[in-house]
């Protein structure tokens, strides 16, 4: 009986590793990347609210995946560091408020909806103008447009606008969709159902569980993309995704968490792509109140001494040498970008600071809150901060709230706050985009800092067709902002990425709503 | 019985009124809101007001509720203020999701609950018992999401033999997403599989004790017919009637797992909505969750009426 029982029981435990085995190759879809692989599974770190180009701002994973249907005039080249052409092939200024395209000659739409005209860019950029669609952030500078002929069209601005190409015709504001497709399918139906000229076409949307694009065959780059397939999965989760990448469930990840650069680099199957960014960590403050201890410069360079960047930089738990110290907001290879710091050091400086603060009559400190969103890394970084901050009599209470609560109290109308550490991305190659909303006195991140010169230098920066000259003003601005110290600048975190090692291509941008994957292809 | 539906019913438009006036106070209390998200850092105040007011969002509160109320007495959701999908369509295409995991996850309480606790009756005060009774406790004090991120570490990890995330749609492949439940079921399953066991332990022992059974023994029926045709049937009222409720729990409690699991269910919609501050389908998965969980309820006195035949005639 006991041998039977014993024979019953191995032989239930063979077939059950065997059934575990089979649910785990067959149904749970493990596989292994290789030459027979012609697919790429991404993991997205959320579910696209839309596929709607004229929606753009504030949705990173709709950007990921628009990024690779549509295509916009112009790109920006983030290894030359240059604008270059896409849908378009020559543009040129004709006139200080007029822009002329010349469109390249046989582009297709997909699923069948005909050749990219200048019909159709003109009705992208007038539906955005006249919808008030929001897209419209970067577009805001022109008019109108209007085609002057098949393949050209000229764009007209309200004034003199030097960043407005870069930001208004490239990737993600500038994507054209299909007329003839928004026009047949309705509006409602194509924000779902894209139809764009990109290197994949849309093929389907389970929600919350899966975004599939294929091949667009008639694509106009010769030879791209090299993948058939390509899946945009939501995970959420850290530790999932990790899990999963290292199960070779997902191709490609994104946001991957700093502290587990280490363990994907020893994973000789997955490789790493860290990037610098265009995003940067700062410190800001309140400033409505004029008898807040921040009030006044002294006790905001104060702040800005005692801040260790080069500690944030390389803390394990935070960014673990994924970061640039900074103390200025302009990435590198923009208009006016220095190399090293402007005023303040990587380095603390404790003396310089404790003395700023005797000279504001804050010697032996004060107490104050310092909001953050609730991503974790900013609630660490804030906790550095924090504990930097210590040394010079400043103690911090950290309150996290929600990007729609935190967004809502550092609104310029009220800034009811008293210190704040944030991130942010610089939203187009201009430097522009890096220093107007910060600093402008009616500059939509401007929090109570008002400096009439420095606004009229921003305005006349926009202004200034002569690019040395406008480099020369970027300068003077970064120099006078981060010398007021109403930003504190920390850091530019990385951008990290982890792929299968067999992966040929992978993007690397320094925003992280761009995973263009028409390069991409299997060794 | 007849009475006790019909005044159970009649309520219910009622009880559907006060959760959304509640939902839509908390929602519009919360700081923040969809414009800023949605426009980003670059906008100006003219772009936001502008967007504000395509949105009604401008228009007073109480106007803003009495009209999604008209439109949802109608039977309409409103739209999305991120997506302009109708919120109707996002819940429908979600809920398969979500009904599916809270289905599962009551199968699995009851699944353990039943058998644990009848052990732990027939043998109460046993090593059996204390051991039901020690893991019961343990399984209620570990939050989901620990017993989730252990699953995924024994089950996904070192055995291989799960699936973790990428669940596919359960409506249109329901066996190849088969697997990809079995961990956020269990996951969800197992806190009120303990307090269940407590229950039918509980419930067992009182009839256990009670005259009928006594007599059943007195008669010399065997112990088994007794625990099985006698005993049980009674003890098991209380567990049915708490399993509907806790159906209606699980169903509005899945946002966690979801997240963790990447279920494609209401709760993750809920999550984002929130953070979105996507008022229309914040209020429309509420009124949807609390729409089930006012039938769980029914369905548990209902289902109380049906196995107790006193209250039945009362």
């Amino acid at each position: 009986m006991g041998a039977h029982l014993a024979l019953d029981r191995r032989r239930f435990l063979h077939l059950s590793a065997a059934a575990a085995a089979t649910t785990a190759l067959a149904g749970c879809g493990v596989r292994l990347g290789g030459p027979s692989r012609n697919d790429v599974i991404a993991a997205i770190t959320g579910e696209p609210k839309t596929l709607d180009p004229f929606i753009v701002a504030g949705d990173v994973a709709s950007s990921q995946v628009m990024g690779n249907v549509y295509e916009a005039l112009l790109d920006y080249d983030f290894a030359e560091g240059r604008v270059v052409g896409v849908l378009a092939e020559k543009w040129e200024q004709r006139g200080p408020t007029t822009w002329a395209f010349k469109l390249r000659e046989g582009v297709k739409f997909h699923k069948d909806y005909g050749e990219l005209t200048a019909e159709d860019v003109v009705y992208n950029i007038e539906k955005t103008l006249k919808e008030k669609k929001p897209r419209q952030t970067n577009w805001q500078p022109a008019t109108g447009a209007r085609a002057a002929g098949k393949y050209e069209l000229e764009v007209s601005l309200q004034k003199v606008d030097q960043p407005f190409l870069i930001a208004a015709t490239t990737p993600s504001f500038g994507f054209i969709a299909s007329k003839r497709a928004i026009e047949e399918m309705g509006f409602e139906r194509f924000q779902r159902n894209p139809v764009g000229t990109g290197p994949f076409e849309f093929e389907s949307w389970v929600a919350g569980s899966e975004i599939v694009l294929k091949r667009f065959a008639g694509y106009w780059r010769s030879g791209q993309p090299k993948l058939e397939r390509l899946t945009f999965r939501p995970v959420a989760d850290a530790f999932v995704k990790l899990a999963q990448f290292e199960r070779g469930e997902l191709d490609f990840i994104d946001r991957v968490d700093y502290k587990d650069v280490a363990r994907i680099k020893q994973n000789t199957g997955l490789s790493v792509v860290s990037t610098p960014s265009w995003v940067w960590d700062y410190v800001t403050f309140g400033l409505k109140d004029p008898t807040k201890p921040w009030a006044k410069k002294e006790v905001r360079q104060a702040i800005a001494y005692a801040i260790d960047r080069d500690a944030i930089a390389n803390e394990t738990t935070l960014y673990a040498g994924h970061a640039t110290p900074t103390d200025d907001p302009v990435p590198p290879g923009f208009m006016g970008y220095k190399d090293g710091p402007w005023v303040y050091g990587n380095k603390a400086d404790v003396a310089k600071a404790r003395s700023l603060m005797q000279q504001a009559g804050y010697g032996s400190g004060f107490t104050a809150t310092m909001i953050t969103s609730s991503f974790p890394h900013l609630r660490r970084e804030a906790e550095l901060v924090a504990n930097q901050l210590k040394d010079i009599g400043i103690t911090v209470q950290i309150q996290g709230l929600d990007l729609a609560a935190y967004n809502a109290k550092v609104a310029p109308a009220d800034s009811k706050f008293d210190l704040a550490l944030e991130d942010i991305v610089v939203t187009a190659p201009d430097t522009d985009r890096a220093v107007y909303s910060f600093f402008h006195p009616k500059g939509s991140l401007n929090h109570g800092y008002n400096d009439p010169d420095l606004g009229k230098l921003l305005d006349d920066a926009r202004l200034e067709a002569d690019q040395a000259r406008r480099a020369d003003m970027y300068r003077k601005i970064t120099q006078k902002a981060v010398e007021d110290a109403s930003y504190i600048f920390t850091v530019h975190p990385n951008l990290v990425r982890g792929a299968n090692a067999k992966l040929k291509g992978v993007p690397g941008a320094p925003q992280e709503g761009k995973i263009f994957m028409r390069t991409v292809e299997w060794s | 019985m007849v009475r006790l539906l019909v005044q159970r019913l009649a309520a219910v438009p009622v009880l559907l009124v006060l959760v959304s006036l509640v939902v839509f106070s908390f929602i519009h209390i919360a700081p923040g809101g969809p414009v800023e998200l949605m426009l980003g850092h670059d906008a100006t105040p003219e772009m936001q007001a502008q967007l504000t007011r395509q949105m009604g969002l401008d228009r007073p509160l109480h106007e803003q509720y009495v009209s999604w109320l008209w439109d949802a007495l109608r039977g309409d959701l409103q739209v999305s203020l991120s997506t302009n999908e109708a919120v109707l369509d996002m819940i429908a295409q979600r809920i398969p999701a979500s009904l599916a995991l809270a289905v599962l996850a009551t199968l699995i309480s009851l699944g353990v609950a039943i058998p644990a606790g009848i052990l732990s009756a027939y043998r109460h005060n046993t090593a059996v018992d204390y051991i039901s009774s020690t893991l019961s406790m343990i399984a209620m004090a570990i939050p989901n999401f620990v017993v989730a991120l252990v699953l995924v570490l024994v089950f996904a990890i070192w055995l291989g033999v799960l699936p973790i995330a990428g669940t596919p749609s359960i409506a249109r492949e329901p066996i190849r997403a088969l697997p990809y439940y079995a961990m956020p079921s269990i996951a969800l399953g197992l806190y009120f599989a303990a307090l269940q066991t407590r229950i039918m332990r509980a419930s067992l022992l009182d009839c256990l004790g009670s005259d009928y059974v006594r007599t059943a023994h007195a008669k010399g029926l065997h112990l088994r017919t007794v625990l099985w045709v006698h005993a049980l049937r009674n003890a098991l009222i209380p567990l049915v009637t708490i399993a509907a409720v806790n159906f209606a729990q699980i169903l509005s409690g899945t946002i966690v797992i979801e997240q963790i699991f990447g279920i494609p269910g209401v709760g993750s919609l809920f999550l984002q909505a929130i953070l979105q501050r996507d008022f229309p389908v914040v209020q429309g998965i509420a009124l949807v969750i609390a729409a089930i969980f006012i039938a769980a309820n029914l369905a548990a006195d209902l289902l109380y009426g049906v196995l107790d035949p006193r209250l039945r005639a009362a």
